[in-house]
């Protein structure tokens, strides 16, 4: 009723469809009715006239009194409830920029309102020049030595694809992030051992707020054997009116980042050290603001997205090409080179750029559409999560109120190889699923097949799902839906998906609302997948990690069973060797009442990368922060360190420490890393890096400090946070 | 005008061998057991192998005394039983009667022939045409309230609004 509210036009044809119906039905039955009459009176005269064609006569008319309804039906249904055939994709090849403006038209058109503007930031436009990266070094020489192989990885969801970090360790140095540096240290030695721990190298790079001005923020590393790689988000910033002289002489405009007055442009670069000299060897810039990264083997995969304010009628499509310099040598891509996929909104050039980093060769494709929002990258592909509209078929002409749309989940396939296997990307299609994908862990590929977990809806009516996706990304298995018996359903009524990993044939999901049913889901036949077993008890897990075939280990919170209120962390172990029946592994999982510690959190929650689990070791451990209140010195406390369990198999989630960088610490000392090395465990926060042996992590046998904070005092002498740093 | 009473397992085979329709209000008693005659009615008494000729006989009561209906073609003159035309009609004061595959030029005034063939099934459907109800084979309203009488030989014949209340009379309608 809304939508015929909201849709006049429809309304009128709707109504006028119904009136003619209701006509034609009412002449049908006096039809009907007359015809009868006279075959019984002409039975009275003993005559044989009657009944020719009346079934065909009443089928004609009975169709043709429906016709209208039903066809108004059926535009409905084809325009509200497109399926689509992800058979056949509608992908279009862009030959000019005239190409791009008649999408951007067409889309206008169908899409009246412009919801989605890219941000809070407004227009962009092109940066012309790159901008110098001017990082700054106080590195001497550095000695090269003997590491260990023994040491941790980052915690990547794909073995064989590497995903960046912003602590990490190739068993001789820590390389750490922290703000606009990057830091090299020396934390271990065949020779020295834990006691070889020392800065060697900082990299500060520029952080520049202001017209025509930009700053660059590393987000992670990746190292190999010769290259440390740095992956950052360069920013510059121009002040249009600030060359006009419109302000008094002396007087700069003041920026305004939150709110928008000044434009950005935004690059993605890459730079790659030698892990020799920590020299600079080759920098990348990409254009567009950061998506994701992967690394295999020695191609460096980044992800960008360049925002087109394409309801502008001025717009300049040049001004927004995708390009990267390599050395400063600048490249833009070819119209001939972009795909648009129809239905997607054109806001965005999505570029998916491949770095060869032996040779320096960049392969690029770029794809006009919606900017992605989780990226999963396997072995082979590279998939990207966003949303592609579809149009009721008559949008366009009728004019109505709002576009008449449905919104699903697309997932863009970029292949990592060519035809003849060697490593180029190719675009390779789109597959669709209804609902929102929570995160890369939402998606794996196994086989040649796509799974992905999504939720439909919100509140309330929350529906979920597991789609198998086959080699042309269209649906051939589903778990969950609606109106489905419970046993069948993927969650309880009104359950989100909170988490899921898959491994294998199997794929294991978790749902919340007020307890946690972990779902097996068998995977074998990927066309008939079904619900094997589920568990259900108190708390969610938001992270899944596969300890072996038979263990899980759940990073979430214990929630009240009456409120489903969140009321601390919990830490703890399915046992499913019996896939029908899985089960808590152990009595006791690690739970952290906020009653009890305080209200406290961790990072691995949300960064599996933050989570350090190595069975050998023995060892679970991340990040965990709470508040305390200084009763001596009567204020708060901001108590951050790296909390470390036993951990085994056998046992299950053991004792645990605590290990901080600074007692009674205020709200300045952050221990965000955990790695080892051998039998040494290593913490890092922002101002130091802290070593001890694994067996006794919180006596430190090792300290080296990475950088300073100076504080200021308020009016009453309070300790209050300043962010200025004190460069080491 | 025709009541069965015959055993209920053989009342509905012999009705459709007799061709017959009952009605409530009826004069004839047709029944295979003497014992069930009605001594108000006129009761036919009939063997049961005997339906073919009880059917004839029905036509007989049903239809009446021949009425024929003289007029001329291009064939000279022609007395047609009255059954067989399809409708009469009125063309420029000419009344016509229309056969299957003629018509002929009747002599006659229309409510002349509609007073003759008052017992026989004819019905006035407009102020020109009297139509044979036997001879309709479909009933089409039209939009425009009134209807589309479909005849046996494919003419096509309006029933106009004031005779429709009669027409649907006719048909008990």
């Amino acid at each position: 009723m809304l939508f015929l509210l909201n849709n006049p036009v429809v309304a009128v044809v709707f109504l006028i469809s119904v009136g003619f119906s209701v006509v034609m039905i009412k002449k049908i039955v006096d039809e009907i009715k007359l015809n009868q009459g006279l075959k019984i009176k002409q039975q009275a005269m003993r005559v044989n006239q009657v009944g020719k064609g009346l079934v065909k006569r009443v089928s004609a008319l009975g169709a043709g009194a429906l016709a209208p309804v039903a066809v108004f039906a059926v535009a409905l249904v084809i325009g509200l409830n497109v399926t689509p055939d992800t058979t056949n994709t509608d992908i279009i090849d862009i030959q000019s920029s005239a190409d791009i403006m008649t999408i951007f038209e067409e889309f206008n058109d169908k899409f009246e309102t412009n919801y989605y503007r890219g941000g809070w930031f407004g227009d962009l436009e092109v940066m012309n020049d790159s901008l110098d990266m001017a990082p700054t070094s106080d590195a001497e020489s550095l000695n090269v030595d003997q590491g260990s192989d023994d040491h941790s990885e980052v915690n990547n969801q794909v073995d064989g694809v590497d995903e960046m970090d912003n602590v990490i360790t190739d068993g001789l140095y820590i390389f750490s992030i922290y703000g606009n540096e990057v830091q090299v240290s020396k934390a271990w030695t065949q020779a020295l051992g834990s006691d070889a721990l020392e800065l060697l190298h900082t990299f500060t790079y520029d952080n520049n707020w202001g017209c025509d001005q930009s700053n660059f923020y590393p987000m992670g590393l990746y190292e190999d054997e010769d290259r440390l790689i740095v992956v950052g988000s360069e920013t510059t910033y121009t002040c249009p009116d600030y060359e006009d002289n419109e302000y008094p002489e002396g007087e700069e405009p003041m920026m305004d980042y939150w709110w928008g007055y000044y434009e950005y442009h935004q690059k993605t670069k890459v730079l790659v050290y030698s892990k020799s000299d920590f020299t600079l060897e080759d920098e990348y810039a990409l254009r567009g603001n950061f998506i994701g990264t992967r690394k295999i083997g020695d191609n460096l995969y980044v992800v960008t997205s360049q925002y087109i304010p394409f309801y502008n009628e001025d717009v300049e499509v040049e001004n927004y090409l995708p390009y990267y310099e390599q050395n400063e040598d600048k490249t833009t891509v070819a119209y001939e080179d972009i795909v648009y996929i129809e239905g997607t909104s054109p806001n965005s050039f999505t570029s998916f750029y491949q770095v060869d980093l032996d040779s320096g060769d960049i392969d690029m494709e770029v794809v006009l559409g919606d900017g992605g929002y989780n990226l999963y990258v396997s072995n082979n592909n590279m998939y990207l999560v966003g949303n592609i509209y579809y149009f009721w078929p008559a949008s366009d002409i009728l004019a109505v109120e709002e576009p008449v749309y449905e919104q699903k989940t697309a997932i863009m396939r970029v292949s990592l190889f060519n035809a003849d296997n060697e490593p180029a990307l190719e675009f390779d299609g789109i597959g669709y699923v209804d609902g929102y994908i929570e995160n890369q862990f939402s998606m794996d590929e196994y086989n040649g097949n796509l799974r992905v977990t999504t939720t439909v809806g919100w509140w309330g009516d929350v529906v979920n799902y597991l789609w198998v996706l086959d080699e042309n990304l269209k649906i051939v298995g589903q778990v969950g839906g609606r109106d489905l018996p419970e046993e069948k359903t993927l969650g309880l009524p009104g359950e989100r998906i909170r988490s899921t990993r898959f491994n294998g044939d199997y794929a294991y999901v978790v749902t919340f609302l007020q307890t946690d049913p972990f779902y097996v889901i068998n995977l074998q036949d990927p066309e008939n997948p079904f619900i094997e077993g589920d568990l259900k008890i108190t708390g969610f897990s938001e992270h899944l990690q596969i300890l072996d075939d038979d263990h899980i280990l759940g990073i979430g919170f214990e929630a009240d069973e009456i409120t489903g209120q969140t009321i601390g962390l919990k830490f703890n172990i399915y046992d499913v060797s019996d896939k029908s029946n899985p089960v808590e592994a152990f009595d006791n999982p690690a739970v952290f009442l906020y009653e009890e510690y305080g209200y406290g959190w961790t990072s691995a929650i949300w960064n599996h990368k933050d989570l350090l689990v190595n069975l050998d070791k023995g060892i679970l451990s991340m990040p965990f922060s709470t508040y305390g209140w200084n009763e001596t010195d009567d204020y708060w406390t901001y108590n951050s360190g790296i909390l470390l369990f036993d951990l085994s198999l056998e046992d299950g989630i053991g004792d645990h420490e605590f290990i901080v960088h600074e007692e009674n610490a205020r709200f300045d000392c952050n221990v965000y890393k955990s790695l080892f090395i051998e039998d040494q465990f290593y913490t890092v926060s922002n101002k130091y890096i802290k070593v001890a042996p694994i067996d006794d992590p919180t006596n430190f046998t090792n300290s080296i400090t990475l950088r300073e904070f100076q504080y200021q005092t308020d009016p009453n002498g309070n300790p209050e946070v300043d962010t200025d740093i004190i460069e080491d | 005008m025709f009541k069965l009473k015959v055993d209920a397992n053989e009342h509905k085979m012999i009705k459709s061998e007799l061709n017959l329709i009952e009605s409530k209000k009826y004069d004839y008693v047709l029944t295979t057991n003497k014992n069930l005659v009605e001594e108000d009615k006129i009761n036919i008494v009939f063997r049961r192998n005997e339906t073919t000729k009880v059917a004839r006989l029905l036509d007989l009561v049903v239809h009446g005394e021949d009425v024929f209906v003289v007029g001329t073609n291009e064939f000279g003159q022609k007395s047609v039983e009255s059954r067989n035309f399809m409708y009469f009609i009125v063309e420029n004061d000419d009344v016509y009667g229309v056969l299957h595959k003629t018509r002929l030029l009747i002599r006659m005034k229309l409510y002349e022939i509609e007073e003759l063939l008052i017992n026989k099934d004819f019905i006035r459907v407009s102020k020109y045409c009297l139509v044979n109800i036997g001879k309709i084979d479909y009933i089409k309203p039209a939009l425009n309230s009134k209807l589309d009488l479909l005849l046996s030989n494919q003419d096509h014949i309006e029933v106009n609004r004031a005779y429709l209340k009669d027409f649907k009379e006719a048909l008990k309608i």
